[in-house]
């Protein structure tokens, strides 16, 4: 028993660290891959509170809306929004720069412009809400 | 060989002076004494366990804890023996459950502890790893069987992307439980 307690740190204690680091990594980036293929859902643009577009979030694009005040240049970058340019006064929408997850929005008060991540149906944040 | 000081007694071996190096002490007495030895390490567990509850999270992860009940069950399967440290653990399990007074968490923490011995006593018996790989795999099979337990309880697939973290935190957890058992133990040893 002496012996056994005492035992350093040997081989299979490294393979087994290593086995759990390298199980949770493969974990982790098959989670991440996954939100990344179109599980993040769909982007609704809404303007004046009536929807107008409804796209998806993949590929690299900039779409253009036409708001109350003038228009909003939005960019779609593999499953991420931003605005670009907005014909309002205070650019906060600008400035609130990139969302990604379903539940997130980007809005713009003066040119009646929200920008809002729709979850697709079956992902986990779905059931979340 | 595998209780607790054992030669430091010299009581009456009126039984047999042969060279079996057998235990002085009469069967009974040893029984005894590992029952005694038992109920210290799961009453140690019990303090520990709530001793730790009192204090601050040292992680911000629900679910990850240091584990310092651990060591009593590891001290034990070292000392005592695989079921002994099996029993030590189902006892405190259920005692800190009681205590604690929510049955979710004591169906989670006692199916968790048993995996975790299990697999902790099958790892030290084989001539492979060390107390502290020991303890860190008990940590794994630990938080992962916990985090199973609590998706088959509450029901919510969600909870399945909580894995890889809990994994990852049973990494240092384990090795400073194992460390310091490693420490015990080579301590009980000396001072015998």
């Amino acid at each position: 028993m002496k012996k056994r307690s005492g035992r350093r740190w040997t081989w299979a204690d490294s393979l087994l660290v290593a086995t759990v680091i390298a199980l949770s990594v493969f974990l982790l980036a098959q989670d991440m891959s996954r939100s990344h293929q179109g599980h993040t859902g769909s982007l609704s643009v809404r303007v004046n509170g009536a929807e107008t577009m409804r796209l998806d979030l993949s590929g690299r694009r900039e779409v253009g809306v036409r708001g109350w005040q003038g228009d909003s240049v939005f960019e779609i970058r593999d499953g991420s929004v931003r605005m670009v340019e907005s014909a309002c006064p205070d650019k906060l929408c600008v400035r609130s720069g990139w969302i990604s997850r379903p539940g997130e929005s980007i809005v713009c008060l003066p040119n009646r412009v929200v920008l809002e991540i729709k979850a697709s149906e079956g992902g986990p944040d779905a059931v979340n809400r | 060989m595998r209780s607790i000081g054992r030669t430091s007694g010299h009581v009456n071996t009126a039984s047999g002076s042969d060279s079996r190096a057998v235990s002085p002490y009469p069967r009974v007495d040893l029984k005894a004494r590992k029952v005694g030895a038992m109920g210290m390490l799961v009453a140690l567990g019990l303090l520990l366990q709530i001793v730790e509850g009192s204090l601050p999270p040292v992680i911000p992860l629900p679910g990850a804890k240091l584990g310092l009940a651990n060591l009593a069950t590891l001290v034990a399967l070292v000392y005592l023996g695989p079921l002994e440290a099996l029993g030590v653990n189902s006892l405190r399990c259920l005692l800190g459950g009681l205590l604690r007074g929510s049955f979710v968490g004591l169906l989670i923490s006692l199916s968790a502890g048993t995996a975790a011995t299990v697999f902790m006593a099958a790892l030290y018996f084989l001539p492979l790893f060390s107390l502290m790989g020991v303890s860190i795999a008990g940590a794994v099979v630990h938080n992962a069987v916990q985090l199973a337990v609590a998706l088959w309880l509450v029901g919510f697939p969600g909870l399945r992307h909580y894995l890889p973290f809990l994994l990852l935190v049973a990494l240092p957890t384990g090795a400073v439980i194992g460390w310091v058992a490693t420490r015990i133990s080579t301590f009980l040893s000396d001072s015998r």
